[in-house]
């Protein structure tokens, strides 16, 4: 009978210090293959497309949209709740993770931050082009304008503001601090003087003090301890956006933690996603290994369940409230002119993880990504189901109608993808994808002290500055 | 840090089940009766007000032995390991669960006196009512909440079974077999839980619904649950029952985790009632206006302020965690604003005209106490302290921050 | 803290740079500092180093962002031009907590960057870093000396401990 545990190592038990390094650095020290070159190609033309789109609809109007009466909301704000919703994982893997101290992030936080900060970026957009007249948009700030008058702060689209640009700085601030010991590291290996220039600019003039260090790990610690209730509260004040409402279908308590719970699900399913083209393309495979896919999977069936919980309890509740237009609205999404749309969510988001449940299948590299794939197309679907069908048909039949996307909604989507993949594509060149210093500190217990060596003596009469 | 580090199993020193005194024995039973014969007296007087205590104490004691078969799932599910040296605490609020399933009756013979959707004339005059019938009916409700019981129990026994042969066999297979019983579980959990909490607390206000109240319902039964591990683990902590298996560092994290649950159930009440109160639509805002204007106004600014914002300020500071009698001490509070929590939710259905606090809330509520303090104590007089021969005790017993 | 004299030891492995330093305090040297590639658990208590007070900063400027973020969104809606919106009090205290719950985390989480800058002394783009390696796998001991006398004292210690290289800076 066995009575040992065997624990899998975090990364591949042979490497030594320095080969983080030069492993992480070598897609910044090498010239990018073409099929990087290929990758950002298509990247920039569809966010070209899409800023062609935006430069139409703002040209001619806001009328070039699909949306109109009765429903005023649809494929723009799906994305901006899909891409903020994308946001969350990394600031999940990097801030909760980090609290209970799961080592594994070590090797996917910095990827997933990065990913953060670009779907921020991206969901910004869409409200801000939704204004319709987006150079009227520093409105949203409250300053007091030529009548006196403030912002309505009772509003939850106000709440957006401040959550959304709240998450981006935070976020930033986090990443950066982050960043700055594997800049220095980049510096000290920096060969030509631009790259000396630029890196030895953004590290701040790391040291590697460990007296900075004691301030960097309590900062760092600090940060990880508030974002983690920030990226409760943005997801939360997101939901805000439909629950305050009196419309069937947004108006439910549950709203918040269950936006929560997709947003963390879909963004663990993008990052599964983008993780497995980078370890492949620049040939990490022995920093992200199989096991942290697989605990990855394993939260992504987690959440999957939690959201499935929450359609139950949706479907559940519309049913024990007695509340006849309750009931219409979860009879009208299962089963009404949108219901494709509601069993793509179902199947993408409850069903499509259950393959999980196996060890094995988490373990396929195949397999993950085509299932992360189908958990974003779900939970894009989640969001197009929750705003479209709710407003297509409210209290008065007399005012029910159908939605159908124009091509410049579609344009704008497609442009939005391409506007994140193009960051993250010069992000993997331009910056190391993996956090080095962390790495390298949970390698600390393979370190043996080894025998008798030569001792150089250097005099030297520079200055240093400690 | 601990002051002993060991480099292997063998250098465990040997682990003994508890020592309970008789004197604690006696003082369990002498509240269980105290328990019983409060009930039994007012409910000459008050049925209605005996049973609201009841269910009450049925609901927050019965919570409290669940969150330890939650507990030990959860740190199964995540391979936790901090936690291994302190688990037979999570498996001795188990055994107070085989109790709960008799004590359910209790509820069952007072469904009259606590449910209006139990009375049929009820039921035909109301139309909101009728169209919950398939639901709200005696027959399925005792169906629903007994296989609930006996199904925790099932998964409860296995967890705790499995985790005792582990102390002569020391068996990789028996942990691995829990966490797929862990795995399980929490499915079942999640789903169980939340028709417990509806149908015992939500349908007290038949007409009343809210989508998030099963997940209120578990950050408070969570949260007490990590507080009851936290009170248990420090009176052994001090009295030294734990040898070297558990130091400062443990009780760091229990202190960490109250934290955190502390916020989450402020996080849920707060989308809770921010979403009704923004919305104002009648069929849900009187609930909570029940609860919040009037009489009952005072107890809700307690409840945020005592449930809240004073474990909150006090589990802050990062030191303070570490100490076993401060955080003992804030346990108990957590344990006292849980019960609060719960009073809130049943009480203001009897009692419109405010709070109403006297022999029968603290004898029936006590009663519940004795009852589970015999359970646990019990279980710990019979298992070994701490689950030795865990294959991973090394990295619990030199955990550190 | 610039020029000054004293030996800069460099080590292969964390545990023997502990070691070295233990040696030099224990030889009544003040003022040591490391340079790692990653932060060393426990060391600080070898080296001297003090608490960090960033925990300080932040729950200072959370106070702040939250008491001013609320005191502003009721001063604006109900004090400096009330307006009615949607039939909701003027003063609509669950309404305001989304965004006081915002300038908390941001005044608190952009003040926590700012001082751990300040109090590591950053930004700092013209000094020069002890040694290119420790950013990558070296670990530098730099043991300040005031009198030239010490200096071959420290040298031999460095050594003993393990130092596969050793500077003298005068």
């Amino acid at each position: 009978m066995e009575t040992v545990w065997k624990k899998e190592p975090l990364i591949h038990p042979r490497k030594k210090l320095t080969d983080v390094d030069r492993d992480i650095c070598a897609p910044m020290e090498s010239r990018p293959s073409w099929r990087w070159y290929a990758c950002l190609a298509v990247a920039v033309s569809c966010a070209l497309v899409g800023a062609a789109c935006v430069g139409y609809q703002l040209h001619t109007g806001f009328g070039v949209w699909g949306i109109s009466y009765p429903v005023g909301w649809a494929v723009d704000i799906t994305n901006f709740v899909f891409w903020i919703g994308i946001g969350h994982a990394g600031t999940l893997i990097s801030a909760i993770l980090h609290l209970f101290r799961q080592r594994w992030r070590t090797s996917i936080n910095r990827s997933a931050e990065a990913m953060t900060i670009f779907a921020v970026m991206t969901a910004g957009i869409f409200p801000l082009i939704h204004t319709g007249r987006p150079w009227y948009d520093f409105w949203l700030l409250p300053y007091p304008n030529e009548r006196g008058l403030w912002v309505n702060f009772r509003s939850p689209l106000l709440w957006d503001v401040f959550a959304v640009s709240t998450y981006f700085t935070i976020s930033l601030v986090f990443w950066y601090l982050g960043l700055v010991p594997d800049l220095a590291t980049v510096r000290d290996r920096a060969k030509t003087k631009i790259k000396k220039f630029i890196y030895g600019f953004l590290a701040l003039g790391w040291n590697g003090s460990e007296r900075g260090w004691k301030h960097y790990e309590l900062a760092h610690l600090i940060l990880a301890g508030i974002s983690t209730p920030l990226v409760l509260s943005v997801h939360s004040i997101v939901s805000f956006d439909f629950a305050v409402s009196l419309l069937p279908g947004w108006h439910t308590t549950i709203f918040p933690p269950y936006f929560v719970a997709g947003a963390i699900f879909s963004g663990f399913a993008m990052v599964v996603t983008l993780l497995v083209i980078v370890r492949k393309v620049f040939g990490l495979e022995d920093y992200i290994t199989l096991q942290h896919m697989d605990n990855m999977n394993k939260i992504i069936l987690v959440t999957g369940m939690m959201v499935g919980y929450a359609y139950g309890m949706e479907m559940f509740t519309a049913w024990y409230s007695g509340n006849e237009f309750e009931r219409f609205t979860f009879m009208n999404r299962a089963l009404g002119p949108y219901a494709w749309a509601y069993w793509i969510m179902v199947s993408c988001n409850v069903l499509v993880p259950q393959i999980f449940w196996s060890k094995k299948l988490r373990r396929s590299i195949p397999v993950m990504f085509v299932a992360s794939l189908f958990v974003n197309v779900g939970m894009w679907f989640e969001r197009f189901t929750i705003i479209v069908t709710s407003l297509h048909r409210d209290y008065l039949p007399s005012s029910w109608g159908m939605y159908k996307p124009s091509f410049v909604e579609v344009g704008v989507t497609i442009g939005s993808f391409g506007f994140f993949f193009m960051w993250f594509l010069l992000f993997c060149r331009g910056l190391p994808t993996i956090a080095m210093s962390e790495v390298k500190s949970t390698m600390h217990t393979f370190l043996k002290p080894f025998g008798k060596k030569k001792v150089k003596v250097v005099e030297t009469g520079e200055e240093y500055v400690f | 840090m601990s002051a002993t580090h060991f480099e292997t199993a063998d250098q465990l020193p040997a682990v003994r089940p508890l020592t309970v005194r008789g004197g604690f024995r006696l003082f369990c039973i002498a509240l269980a009766v105290i328990g019983g014969v409060t009930f039994f007296a007012s409910l000459k007087a008050n049925p209605e007000r005996a049973f609201a205590n009841y269910l009450l104490g049925f609901f927050y004691w019965t919570s409290l032995s669940l969150s330890g078969v939650f507990f030990l799932a959860l740190q199964y599910i995540t391979g936790s390991t901090w936690s291994i040296t302190l688990r037979r605490i999570p498996e001795a609020l188990v055994a107070f669960l085989p109790v709960a399933v008799v004590l359910f009756f209790g509820v069952l013979a007072g469904s009259h006196h606590l449910y209006e959707w139990a009375h049929p004339q009820a039921m035909d005059v109301h139309g909101i009512l009728q169209k919950k019938a398939a639901y709200l009916n005696l027959p399925f409700f005792t169906f629903r909440n007994l296989s609930c019981l006996l199904i925790w129990l099932v998964f409860g026994w296995l967890l705790v079974r499995n985790s005792i042969r582990q102390d002569e066999t020391g068996a990789v297979s028996l942990t691995k077999r829990n966490t797929k019983l862990a795995a399980a579980f929490l499915l079942i959990f999640a789903l169980t839980y939340t028709f417990f909490s509806v149908d015992l607390l939500m349908s007290l206000e038949a007409e009343w619904y809210s989508t998030i109240f099963g997940v209120y319902c578990f950050a408070g039964l969570f949260l007490s649950g990590i507080a009851m591990i936290t009170v248990i683990a420090v009176i052994l902590y001090r009295r030294k029952k734990f040898g070297p298996y558990v130091h400062p560092d443990h009780l760091y994290d229990l202190g960490k985790l109250m934290l955190a649950f502390t916020v989450f159930w402020a996080y849920i009440a707060f989308s809770q009632f921010m979403l009704i109160w923004y919305a104002d639509l009648p069929e849900e805002t009187f609930y909570l206006s029940k609860r919040m204007i009037g009489p009952w106004q005072p107890m809700a600014w307690a409840l945020l302020i005592v449930k809240f914002i004073i474990p909150f300020c006090l589990l802050l500071p990062q030191g303070v965690k570490r100490q076993g009698g401060y955080l003992f001490g804030i346990a108990c509070w957590v344990l006292a604003a849980h019960y609060l929590d719960c009073y809130w939710l049943v009480i203001p259905r009897f009692a419109e005209r405010g709070p109403i606090f006297g022999m029968p809330e603290i004898g029936i509520f006590v009663g519940f106490a004795g009852l589970f303090g015999l359970a646990v104590s019990t279980f710990l007089g019979r298992v070994p302290i701490v689950p030795r021969r865990d294959p991973r005790i090394m990295e619990s017993v030199n955990f550190h921050q | 803290m610039s020029s000054k004299q004293g030996v800069v030891g460099i080590f292969a492995d964390p545990h023997e740079l502990i070691d070295g330093a233990v040696a030099a305090r224990r030889a009544g040297h003040q003022n040591l500092d490391a340079f790692t590639p990653y932060p060393i658990h426990g060391i600080d208590k070898v080296l001297g180093i003090k608490k960090s007070w960033i925990s300080v900063v932040t729950l200072l400027f959370g106070l702040l962002g939250c008491f001013g973020g609320l005191g502003f969104q009721i001063w604006t809606s109900a004090v400096a031009w009330p307006v009615n919106v949607g039939g909701k009090p003027m003063l609509s205290i669950p309404a305001f907590i989304p965004i006081t719950f915002e300038s908390t985390i941001l005044l608190g989480g952009v003040m926590t960057f700012i001082g751990v800058l300040s109090f590591c002394g950053l930004p700092k783009w013209k000094g020069r870093i002890v040694d290119p390696r420790v950013s990558a796998d070296a670990f530098a001991l730099w043991v300040p000396v005031r009198e030239s006398q010490q200096i071959s004292h420290v040298e031999k210690l460095m050594k003993e401990n393990g130092a596969y290289e050793v500077r003298v800076v005068t």
